[in-house]
This record gives C-alpha cells, structure tokens and sequence, in this order.
C-alpha cells in the first residue's frame, strides 16, 4: 500500500511540474490509484462528485455572494467609515480601523480573501489619504486580511470541518477564542 | 463563443439564486417546526451542478491553477511541444470524465433521489457536460498555440 501510495504521489508531483492543471494533475493521480488498485472506474466520477455533496459545502458559494453583495452595496465604505470613527483619533488608528474593520467584514463574508479584495481596497486608499505608505498599507491590509480565516463564521473553517470530519461548531469556537 | 459564455454564466447566477432560496427555506421551515424535508437534499444537488458550472468557467477563462517555471525554461519549440501535449492530456482527462460520468449516470438512472421524485442520476449528469466542455477547450487551447500571431485577437495576444 506504502508503494501505492509513493506511486501516485509521484505521478502528481511530475504533473504539477511538468506545468499540467493542478485538477489534472489530481485527475491523473486519481486514476492511476484506480487503475492500479483494480477498482472500478465509475468511482472517479462518483467520488468527484461526493466531495461537493455536501450540506456544509453549500455555505461556500453563499459566503462568496455574501462578500459579493457588501462590495457592490458599499457596506464595506461604511464598515471603514465606522472603524474609522471609532479609533481614527488614536496614534496609528487608521492601521487600528483597518484590522477593526477587516473583523467586522471577516464576520460577515468569512474569508480572507473576500476581505482582502472588499474592505482592502478602501482601507488601503484611506491610508494612503492619510500619508501612509502604499507598501505600509498593503501591509496592514494583508495581516488584517487573515483574521477572515479565523473569525467565525470561516469559510475555510467549514472546509476544514467537513474535509476532516471534526465538529465546524467546535471549530468555530476555538476560532473566536483566537479572533479576540 | 460569448453567447455559450453568456449562457453558462446566466445558468451558474439561477443556481446561485435558486440555491439560496433552497437554504433559506430549509432555515425557515425549520425553525417554524415543520422542516421541508426537501431542502437539504435539493442544495446539494444544485451545488454540485453549481460547482460544474464553475469549472465550466473556469475551463473557458483559462483559470485553473498552473505551475508553469519548468515548462517556462523550455526553448520556445520544446514549449509548444510541452504546451500541445498538456492540453491533449486535459481533453484526455476531460473526455474520460465525461465517458464514466455517463456510464454511471446510465446505470443508477432507475434509482430515485431519497427526498424528492427524481432520479438520483442527476446529480451525477453535469459530469458529462463538464468534461465534454474540458475536453473541446483544451483541444482548442493545443490548436490556438499553433496559429500564427496576426490571425490571433488582442487579448488573446496579451494572454
């Protein structure tokens, strides 16, 4: 099994080198398992598709649409404008309503990416108003971002849940403890 | 082209739509006491036809993720000849998906979904298209690569 195992491993890896798509690359993997294990081949389409039948899978697309909307409804303008309120007249506070703003969107949109791209842009155009630097403010903006990943409720928290079978509950418990 | 693109697009926004709906309802109804027992089932269909629209997509914008810096070392003859034996590859790939996603389609066609009077051989039929529509792009991908450069677009030059 070890040498199974070491087989298809090497077969995604030159794959992933090689410059071929990394669902590809999975794809090839995943077949010369099958192949090699002599199971039948309808498995691969019905694995592949198992994997996104999944109830908790669905808030996936749902967190997508959430950030979606606050972007195109200008939330996130008002969301900066509120931190911005509240720990604007700090030393450092438009850094401050940065990282505060970006928990309050994490909340909302769950991840860090949808942060980055939502609240950043403003955050980061507010900075540099301020005379910050753009290489500061993308900074701060960026390790901000992250607490998308850990604020409940995450999208990659979910992921995890579902992929690892442990309680997303739990996890978003443990999440909170570590967001504040 | 932009009309397919178009369609897939309009097809992935009703999903989207009809998903959250379908979510929404199954909150609802639940916590009205009187659960939908639909619902549950119906989100994961449409988001597994969700997720095959996205790879759609995905396939027809040239978004699935690469590592191309050992392919990019090649001269440019060995690239092309790298690049055309990818793409038969993914239209390999593609066409295999597409051939079991219909062979298993076929043969639970009879069993019914557990929730609602249909058959479960749906949530497995947007594997077909998915790798029809994998198979073709990458076949037109491997082409596009041996057409000279005045015949190509703008964009695509820029790509």
């Amino acid at each position: 099994m070890t040498n199974l195992m070491i087989e298809i491993g090497a077969v995604w890896l030159l794959a992933v080198l090689c410059g071929v798509p990394l669902f590809v690359a999975m794809g090839l993997a995943a077949l010369a398992f099958v192949a090699l294990s002599g199971l039948s081949s309808t498995i691969v389409p019905q694995k592949m598709t198992q994997a996104m039948n999944s109830f908790p899978i669905v808030a996936a697309p749902l967190f997508i649409l959430m950030g979606n909307l606050l972007s195109a409804a200008k939330i996130t303008d008002r969301i900066v404008r509120f931190a911005t309120a509240l720990m604007g007249s700090l030393r450092g506070g438009y850094a401050h309503a940065s990282i505060l703003s970006s928990l309050i969107f994490a909340g909302m949109a769950g991840s860090a990416v949808a942060d980055a791209a939502g609240a950043g842009s403003v955050e980061i155009r507010a900075m540099k108003r301020v005379g910050y630097r753009p290489e500061t403010a993308a900074s701060i903006t960026a390790a901000a971002a992250t607490i998308g990943a850990i604020v409940p409720p995450s999208l990659p928290i979910v992921i995890y849940g579902v992929t690892s079978d442990v309680s997303v509950g739990r996890l978003f418990l443990a999440g909170c403890i570590q967001a504040f | 082209m932009k009309a397919f693109d178009f369609v897939i697009k309009s097809f992935g926004c009703l999903l989207l739509g009809c998903l959250l709906v379908t979510v929404l309802l199954g909150v609802v109804t639940r916590g009205l006491g009187s659960p939908l027992i639909w619902t549950d089932e119906a989100a994961r269909m449409i988001m597994v036809w969700l997720a095959a629209t996205g790879w759609i997509l995905a396939s027809r914008a040239h978004g699935h993720v690469r590592v191309r810096f050992f392919q990019d070392l090649l001269p440019q003859k060995s690239w092309g000849l790298a690049e055309t034996l990818i793409q038969l590859v993914t239209s390999g790939l593609g066409l295999v998906i597409a051939w079991f996603g219909l062979a298993l389609v076929r043969k639970i066609l009879d069993l019914e979904a557990t929730s609602s009077p249909i058959s479960f051989g749906w949530m497995y039929a947007p594997l077909v298209p998915v790798g029809i529509v994998t198979a073709v792009q990458a076949v037109a991908d491997a082409i596009h690569h041996y057409r000279p450069a005045d015949q190509r677009s703008g964009s695509e030059l820029i790509q």
